[in-house]
């Protein structure tokens, strides 16, 4: 690509913020540029530096778009603010925009509300629509649309998985739980990150015994196509790609002819569904509704149908809000009330719930190492201090990112602290007959 | 895995594997079982590895070298007949994170073949020992040979702790055990005949942080 | 001089009423007409009900910025109080407010007391507002790296506004609200747009020029956010 065809690609791309949606164009010519979210973001906190301003990142939009779009910036250029786009920024550009996690904490603080991910997510489209989004990201995407899951993995591996966790569990028990896949009709049909069954699959397992103690092992199933609720068409701003992998998830529901669609702990996977694909009707009127595992879950616990064995969990454990869940969903109690019932010592983090920090991986960040450094040293302090002041030895999280972020964080700073899922917590120490799960050691 | 430096790890028969920067053999052509077992202490193998534990690698390797893939942790599991809990206590840093670097594969291999092997959460390798933010232990009574082998190992010590080293470790305890104080340097060197840099080369930390702190002596007696 | 006079005191107070009235209305309705899905940032409830209400809430108490920077909230929000309050004082310049004040009951020594003494420390604390947002861009790394020109030229404009308003009534120079009055009911009546007695004061020429600049530039400058904020949180509260 000539860097002629490479402007004016992206000149068009700026100008068309000015046709919608709104936000993007108010956040244009809104800011007062009073430095607000510099003070609140993960990332300048971990380093006061002005390529991590929140307001720099937006301005290199906004620069672009007072050259193009604005009076002032055609009557006096550089003095109102206006820059032109050089083709070379664009190597600058694919760190810069991989460099905020879109935990929307700004939009929270800022005094007119302007949600920077929005532009973030902006300027990746651009990168995208240019073939530069990071290779790492790409590649993820490109496996997602192929086969429907961020793994790659097929119906085969996914079933003799299945499987495996059945027996696990029996063994636990010592009683038979259903997982059931590809059940037509099943009133729930539960969309997991895939990892939360092929890598750490205690939070299915978890959920698995919620739906046994209920008497509602045939209410529920699983999908040997459709079992990844990730989507990274979110994170590399590609709606095409988002809509598409989508619209797979949507039919395989409708084909089940579930009534429920049950999200997993996967926080961008519920926003899209229930925050974007539901509230915005993407494809019309939907059969069923979107309904989270942890809302699910802690409903029941709250009905009182669940005894647990705290002991199983005597270690002090910590909840620490995805931004998805937390900020942008608003699911902030129902993850609590499952680790207070689950957990011996839970132990708040500060601030919380819509206030938390980002972990320092949002974004799709967490799946990039090439900037491994990046999120150990800069956007991962915040937690870090945080996580450490709670002196908690287990951070329980509902999402995938998190996870590895924090893992690696923890590992990477040498603290003996170990990561996991809500519904995790709640395997170990659900009791089913009168008995939590045997776990054996084999020391 | 902050610095850029070359990594590498020095087995007991002086045998030298560079490694990628996230810890993992940087090639994974050059694996041998020199190589796992050095692994597998740095993974919390302290006892050598069992019949399982190489049974499991084998499993990792032919995998890599016949499908060139990498079966997920429960699909792992899945063919072994493990259950998750058997894993975990053979390799307490877990599957990604334990066995598949004993057994010599990648990080970039890891990645390339599924980015969900990455997200594994379990894996924090609980040090036995509890340790003073100065680093020396802190309960003289906690201290056993295998501990003193662990911080040799830290050390990379070409030929692993000698007679001398144990000569050092034992007189020293006793001497504390008996007056609840850390003797002079220059007791320590006259009891042993040596001299000062003697004993530097036989402890690479100095006399407080290599000689005292491997023999589980306190920071302040 | 007569024909500066005419631009500066007839010529620019209509343009940039109009342009002013214009530009808001244009931005209103663009960005009135464009899409906005819901993006909704949470605890939307704690937030005072109503997307409406919450808008309200934000822009007079400023509540998000209370939570993220109090130090900038106190100054801005004393800043924009007063703002609100002297443009209100200046009601009495443009028209004969203390006919209606003295029907309710206020006597004419009063009147004059409320103008010097709450117009008089409006001026000094508005002032000292100003000087304190002009040294905090300065002084805190992460707000100067963001600040442009344009940032500083309108905080500028306004402490000059200020100043010259603040001379106009502790100075020595004699400023008489009676022909100002008879001025704007002329501008307002479009009549009688040469010889204008109350022109003859060069401070007010000057604060007056300087005032309807920043009201030309608000629809196309920084100073939008005065509108913006009724619309951008209406965004994440739906």
């Amino acid at each position: 690509m000539s860097d002629t065809n490479v402007k004016e690609k992206v000149v068009n791309a700026i100008k068309a913020i000015k046709n919608g949606p709104r936000a993007g164009r108010l956040y244009m010519e809104t800011c007062a540029k009073c430095g607000t979210c510099a003070s609140v973001c993960p990332i300048y906190h971990g380093k006061s530096e002005k390529r991590y301003n929140p307001a720099e990142r937006t301005d290199l939009i906004r620069r672009i778009y007072r050259k193009y779009c604005t009076i002032t910036g055609r009557l006096f250029g550089k003095w109102a603010g206006a820059e032109d786009f050089n083709p070379e920024d664009i190597e600058e550009w694919r760190s810069i925009f991989y460099e905020c996690t879109g935990c929307r904490r700004c939009a929270t603080y800022c005094p007119f509300g302007i949600d920077h991910s929005v532009m973030t997510r902006k300027g990746r489209a651009i990168l995208d629509m240019l073939g530069k989004t990071p290779d790492t990201m790409q590649k993820v995407v490109d496996i997602s649309l192929e086969t429907g899951n961020t793994d790659g993995a097929n119906d085969v591996a996914f079933k003799a998985a299945i499987e495996f966790l059945e027996e696990e569990m029996e063994e636990e028990h010592g009683i038979p739980i259903k997982i059931p896949v590809d059940v037509e009709g099943a009133d729930y049909f539960y969309v997991p990150p895939s990892g939360d069954v092929l890598v750490n699959p205690e939070a299915t397992m978890g959920l698995a015994k919620v739906f046994h103690i209920l008497g509602m092992a045939d209410k529920w199933t699983m999908s040997s196509k459709c079992f990844d609720g990730a989507n990274y068409g979110l994170f590399t701003g590609n709606d095409g790609d988002m809509k598409k992998d989508n619209e797979l998830y949507v039919q395989e529901a409708k084909d089940l002819k579930c009534k429920t669609m049950l999200m997993g702990e996967c926080g961008h996977a519920y926003r899209i569904m229930k925050m974007m694909m539901e509230k915005t009707g993407w494809w019309g009127e939907l059969p069923f509704k979107v309904e989270n595992c942890m809302e699910w879950t802690a409903d029941r616990i709250k009905e009182g149908h669940f005894e647990f064995d705290k002991s199983k969990n005597p270690q002090p454990v910590t909840y620490h809000d995805p931004c998805n869940f937390g900020r942008s969903c608003g699911i902030t109690e129902d993850p609590r009330v499952i680790l207070q019932a689950a957990c011996a010592d839970f132990r708040e983090m500060y601030p919380n719930r819509g206030e938390n920090w980002c972990c320092g991986g949002g974004g799709g960040l967490s799946a990039m190492d090439d900037i491994i450094e990046f999120r150990m040293e800069v956007s991962g302090v915040k937690k870090l201090e945080q996580v450490r002041d709670t002196g908690a030895k287990y951070i329980a999280t509902a999402c995938s990112n998190c996870k590895r972020q924090l893992t690696q964080l923890m590992e990477h700073h040498d603290e003996e602290i170990d990561v996991g899922g809500v519904h995790d917590m709640l395997s170990r120490s659900i009791l089913i007959n009168g008995k939590a799960a045997d776990r054996k050691e084999y020391v | 895995m902050s610095s850029d430096k070359t990594k590498t790890i020095t087995s007991g028969e002086g045998k030298t594997y560079v490694l990628d920067k996230y810890g993992f053999l940087a090639n994974p052509e050059l694996w041998d079982e020199e190589f796992a077992r050095s692994m597998a202490r740095l993974q919390g193998i302290y006892d050598g590895m069992t019949q399982d534990h190489w049974n499991f690698i084998y499993y990792i390797r032919n995998k890599y070298q016949e499908e060139k893939t990498l079966p997920l942790l429960v699909v792992a599991c899945l063919d072994n007949h493990w259950r998750l809990d058997k894993l975990r206590s053979l390799f307490p840093t877990g599957y990604f994170r334990g066995a598949c670097r004993i057994a010599g594969l990648s990080y970039a291999f890891l990645c390339d073949v599924n980015i969900w092997h990455t997200y594994e959460t379990v894996p924090n390798l609980k040090s036995e020992y509890k340790i003073t933010p100065q680093g020396f232990l802190a309960d003289y009574e906690t201290w056993n040979e295998r501990y003193a082998h662990l911080i040799g190992d830290e050390w990379g010590l070409s030929e692993g702790l000698t007679d001398k080293h144990w000569q050092v470790i034992h007189f020293l305890r006793n001497y504390y055990q008996a007056m609840h104080n850390i003797p002079n340097v220059h007791e320590v060197c006259e009891a042993h005949n040596l001299e000062l840099d003697d004993l530097k080369e036989l402890f690479p930390g100095g006399y407080r942080r290599g000689a005292c702190r491997i023999s589980g002596l306190p920071f302040f007696a | 001089m007569e024909s500066l006079r005419f631009l500066f005191g007839v010529i620019l107070p209509y343009v940039a009423v109009i342009v002013f009235l214009l530009g808001m209305i244009w931005r209103f309705l663009t960005w009135k007409k464009l899409a906005s899905p819901p993006m909704t940032l949470f605890p939307a409830s704690t937030s005072g009900g109503s997307p409406t209400l919450n808008t309200i809430k934000e822009s007079v108490f400023f509540s998000s910025l209370f939570k993220g920077d109090r130090l900038l909230w106190i100054i801005a929000w004393i800043f924009h109080l007063v703002l609100v309050l002297i443009i209100l004082g200046h009601l009495r310049v443009f028209t004969n407010i203390d006919q209606l004040l003295m029907s309710l009951g206020m006597s004419e020594d009063a009147i004059l007391a409320m103008s010097t003494g709450a117009g008089g420390a409006a001026g000094v604390i508005i002032l000292a507002a100003t000087v304190l947002l002009l040294v905090r861009r300065l002084a805190i790394p992460r707000v100067r790296e963001i600040t442009g020109f344009a940032d500083y030229l309108a905080l500028l404009l306004i402490g000059a506004i200020i100043i010259t308003g603040n001379i106009m009534r502790f100075g020595p120079e004699h400023f008489d609200l009676v022909l100002t009055r008879e001025y704007f009911a002329d501008l307002a009546t479009f009549r009688n747009f040469t010889d204008i007695a109350a022109l003859q004061n060069g401070t007010f020429v000057l604060h007056m020029s300087l005032a309807f600049l920043l009201i030309m530039c608000m629809p196309f400058s920084k100073l939008l956010h005065f509108g913006g904020i009724f619309f951008t949180h209406q965004l994440i509260r739906k």
